[in-house]
């Protein structure tokens, strides 16, 4: 005999169970996720998800602390283009492949290896602009630049 | 009941994690340092403006051998002419360059007033030639260059105007 506690427990384990269901094997009781190639990121104005920051020198009435700096904009959009936000992600960013001699922020946030939030909230389907600055110190031996920015999504 | 509180916690926990998508890309960002150099007037005899830049102004106000010297300057009355001698100090900063050290010259931007001669660190100068003040600067230090203009007593009464235009060379 089951007692009307053990009866309770084991109904909601049941329903436990069931939400990790597939979700063609019943109907959803929770938010439908957006699936990963919805959320695929595209660089709007970056073909080929390349970014040629050109030629970066010292510029006396631009440089900071003595800095060659040099910046541009891009837009970025999580999944296909919409009227319209379809959601909001998470946005992070980090440094897949980073060059020694520079300092890259997006946003005016600092990369690093490690990904940091670029922004909360961002929405699915909309393109929106993002600010890159390099920055190079006046040590740093000339020619040529390359580095590598990871960006992950992950919706709220 | 603490086992259906128990039970019902992990049934939210289950929900959250399950309603997440994740996705990532890539973006490749290149460039090409370039080294610079930037050469700035630090200090000038005269009524300055502009110091600190590379484009300065100093006004003399109006010159006389038997007036007092200009701000800035001191006056030297000779037999046949006058001096007005101060200093100019000149700065050239590196960016992403190896070099150690660089050539300073300077040249008139036209030629003298008949009867007045300009000169840096001793040296003659004139609009047809730059003249060496060093060939060993070193960057970020200001460097200071003696400033004489001589004008003889013939030299008409008029303005003497002129601009010495430097250039650093990274050697």
């Amino acid at each position: 005999m089951l007692t009307a506690r053990t009866r309770i427990l084991f109904v909601s384990l049941l329903i436990a169970f069931a939400l990790q269901l597939p979700a063609g094997a019943r109907r959803r009781a929770v938010a439908a996720p957006v699936p990963s190639d919805e959320l695929s990121i595209a660089f709007v104005d970056a073909g080929q998800a390349l970014l040629d920051a050109g030629a970066i020198a010292f510029r006396p009435s631009k440089g900071r602390r003595g800095m060659a700096t040099t910046t541009r904009t891009f837009g970025l959009r999580i999944g296909q283009p919409s009227r319209e936000a379809r959601g909001t992600a998470t946005l992070r960013a980090f440094l897949e492949t980073a060059d020694s001699r520079c300092v890259v922020r997006i946003d005016g946030i600092v990369l690093g290896t490690a990904p940091r939030v670029i922004r909360h909230h961002a929405p699915i389907g909309i393109a929106m602009r993002h600010r890159l600055e390099i920055e190079v110190p006046p040590q740093a031996p000339e020619g040529a630049l390359l580095t590598t920015i990871g960006w992950e999504v992950t919706t709220d | 009941m603490k086992k259906f509180v128990f039970a019902a916690v992990v049934t939210m926990m289950f929900a959250t994690v399950a309603s997440a998508a994740t996705s990532s890309g890539t973006l490749t960002v290149t460039g090409t340092v370039e080294s610079s150099i930037n050469l700035t007037i630090e200090s000038a005899g005269g009524t300055t403006s502009g110091t600190g830049t590379a484009a300065v102004t100093s006004d003399l106000g109006n010159i006389s051998k038997y007036g007092s010297a200009p701000t800035g300057f001191t006056l030297a009355r000779g037999a046949s002419d006058w001096t007005l001698s101060s200093t100019v100090g000149v700065k050239v900063e590196k960016a992403n360059l190896t070099s150690t050290d660089y050539t300073l010259t300077a040249q008139l931007g036209s030629a003298p007033a008949s009867g007045v001669v300009w000169k840096l660190n001793g040296s003659t100068l004139s609009d047809s030639a730059a003249t060496t003040l060093t060939s060993t600067g070193t960057y970020a230090s200001t460097g200071s260059y003696s400033w004489d203009v001589v004008i003889a007593d013939s030299a008409a009464a008029a303005a003497i105007d002129n601009a010495i235009d430097f250039t650093a060379t990274s050697n």
